[in-house]
């Protein structure tokens, strides 16, 4: 039996114009006091009339071509009618019946393949107001801030192409960085400036049923939507096994209670009336116009992400982690192009280094760790003259100290000790120590050569080569010479 | 179309309005007038035409994305029906 979900996805991402998209009112509206950033024409005043903002033309064409989309040539605006304090003029300019582009598709990465979405549609639109329900010393009340109110949105909405609630996180992620990489929108979903409605549907092949669409909205941050996606479908699933009748609706994800909550049926939707907003002439694109654009479009996410599993052999993993790090991927290709050895970079970079940059919440352009020293740590380990793991323990110190590994080793007072006389001493002295052990290594728990090793790492405080303490140790143990 | 005292009310709260009922009849008759006038242009057959958007042929009206902060904005907030810390003040929605 095959019950799968059907996702797909409306985005929505505030443009990083200067201005917002029809009145010239500043669209920095998050940090500022509210209700300073609104003029005649964004808050309806009548007899004003919207004007478009170039820009956001130019951003929208840019995320068309990103998204591999067919660009309109003309297209043009509509007015959606609802009755709303978030909406000052009783409508919301947006792209109804003609949107800038078309029929597009994004490649993205999920569980560790490809996969192809398509773009349905994407379009421009302008923002609504802010409420704040029943403030603390007014509950009776909303309060509205119009800072927001006609900042220009783009759309994109998805055909439900995505399988799981994982494709569905991996595409809002691909999109995201898409939008960065372009510098036509932040990305920062705890300001709101991208925010996402999913909906899903389950369907059971073999018997040819499916469930009513569910809506999820006010989702704001990626994790949550594939979780509130779990959810529903979880639920959806129950309902059609057991031939519960569903139905079409919406509903938020509570995080508290970890689950979906309703928000209202369809039966209760407004009919938004959508007719063509007579103030706004429509938008001609010519096509030398828009192939200037196209030369303006940098190497988007994906395609980067093949280069550098191509071009230094990475995991797809590894190459998604620099994506996501770009301070990170910039050291490693100063690194590499520096002339160190790709995998030992990559192993500290994404190994020791990003672990203590987490831990401390740093960017690695933030520390003091620089190409040469990193140059060291690796030229050290090569010839002997440090271990791995003494200078794994020094990363937190390298990272905060402009000092050379070797002041740093006499300052802490640290040596290797790859004296093999030495290291035969402690093992001998731990393998006497544990007879039972010994011996149960020689019945066949040759896992606990791991733990041997670990005592003589101990013993040693760390300072000797791990390489070295494996042999000696595995020689005692399986009684071969080791003196000679 | 006939406004009737319920889409009347509808009509009044939606507008914040308070309407005294000497008004109210005269305005529920207004407003009956006005949409029997417009129901006139559903006389006229339409099916063979593309529909007309705006009278002139323009396009791609845009401006450049340049900030100006126009003086308005403590205007437009004491046209509200009541403000507090800057805030349009509403009654509660949800
Ligand atoms: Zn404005």
């Amino acid at each position: 039996m095959a019950i799968k979900p059907q996702i797909g996805l409306e985005i929505h991402a505030q443009l990083l114009t200067k201005t917002k998209a029809f009145c010239s009112c500043s669209s920095e509206s998050f940090d500022a006091p509210p209700n300073t950033h609104i003029c005649d024409g964004c808050t309806g005043q009548p007899g004003t009339l919207p004007k478009l903002n170039a820009t956001v033309v130019e951003f929208a064409v840019k995320a068309a071509l990103a998204l591999n989309c067919h660009i309109n040539e003309r297209s043009s605006f509509d007015r959606k009618n609802y009755f709303y304090p978030d909406l000052v003029k009783g409508f919301q300019i947006t792209q109804y019946f003609r949107p800038i582009a078309e029929n597009g598709s994004l490649l993205i990465h999920a569980d560790g393949r490809k996969k192809k979405v398509r773009i349905r549609r994407v379009h421009i639109e302008e923002d609504t107001g802010k409420l704040l329900h029943s403030p603390a010393d007014r509950p009776e009340c909303a309060f509205i801030d119009y800072n927001r109110c006609g900042i220009a949105l783009l759309e994109v909405v998805t055909e439900p192409d995505l399988d799981t609630p994982k494709e569905a996180h991996a595409f809002m992620e691909t999109l995201r960085n898409t939008f960065r990489t372009l510098g036509i929108c932040s990305g920062d979903m705890e300001k709101g400036a991208l925010r996402c409605d999913a909906n899903i549907s389950v369907r059971d092949t073999d018997r040819g049923l499916v469930t009513a669409r569910v809506e999820i909205k006010n989702v704001n941050s990626f994790r949550f939507v594939e979780k509130a996606l779990e959810y529903e479908f979880e639920r959806l699933k129950a309902a059609l096994l057991s031939g519960e009748k569903t139905v079409s609706e919406t509903r938020g994800w509570d995080q508290g209670s970890r689950s979906t909550v309703s928000l209202r049926s369809k039966g209760e939707e407004n009919t938004y009336r959508h007719f063509p907003e007579p103030d706004l002439p429509d938008i001609v694109l010519e096509r030398a116009w828009i192939d200037r654009i196209r030369t303006t479009i940098p190497e988007l996410p994906m395609e980067k992400q093949d280069r550098l599993m191509e071009q230094y052999g990475l995991t797809m993993a590894e190459a998604k982690t620099f994506l996501d790090e770009p301070e990170l991927e910039t050291f490693f290709v100063a690194a590499v192009g520096q002339g160190l050895p790709v995998k030992a970079v990559k192993n500290w970079l994404l190994g020791e280094i990003q672990k203590t940059l987490k831990e401390r919440a740093l960017t690695i352009d933030r520390t003091t760790l620089t190409v040469a020293r990193l140059a060291e740590i690796i030229e050290w380990i090569a010839t002997g003259k440090t271990t791995t793991h003494i200078a794994k323990t020094l990363i937190p110190d390298l990272l905060e100290n402009d000092i050379s590994l070797e002041q740093l080793l006499s300052e802490k007072g640290i040596s290797r000790i790859n004296d093999s006389a030495y290291v035969i001493e402690v093992s001998k002295k731990v393998v006497e120590e544990h007879p039972e052990q010994a011996e149960a290594y020689r019945f066949g728990k040759t896992g606990l050569l791991k733990y041997f090793i670990g005592l003589v790492m101990k013993e040693t405080k760390g300072q000797c080569d791990t390489s070295l303490v494996q042999e000696t140790i595995k020689a005692l143990l399986e009684g071969n010479n080791i003196e000679g | 179309m006939k406004i009737d005292d319920l889409l009347f009310h509808r009509l009044e709260k939606a507008a914040r309005l308070k309407v005294s009922p000497e008004e109210r009849s005269r305005l529920q008759a207004d407003i009956e007038r006005i949409l029997d006038y417009v129901e006139l242009l559903n006389e006229v057959d339409v099916s063979d035409l593309e529909p007309m958007v705006r009278p002139v042929d323009l396009v791609n009206q845009t401006r450049e994305d340049v900030v100006a902060a126009r003086p308005f904005p403590r205007k437009i907030l004491e046209n509200a029906y009541e403000e507090q810390d800057g805030y349009f003040v509403v009654p509660k929605i949800l």
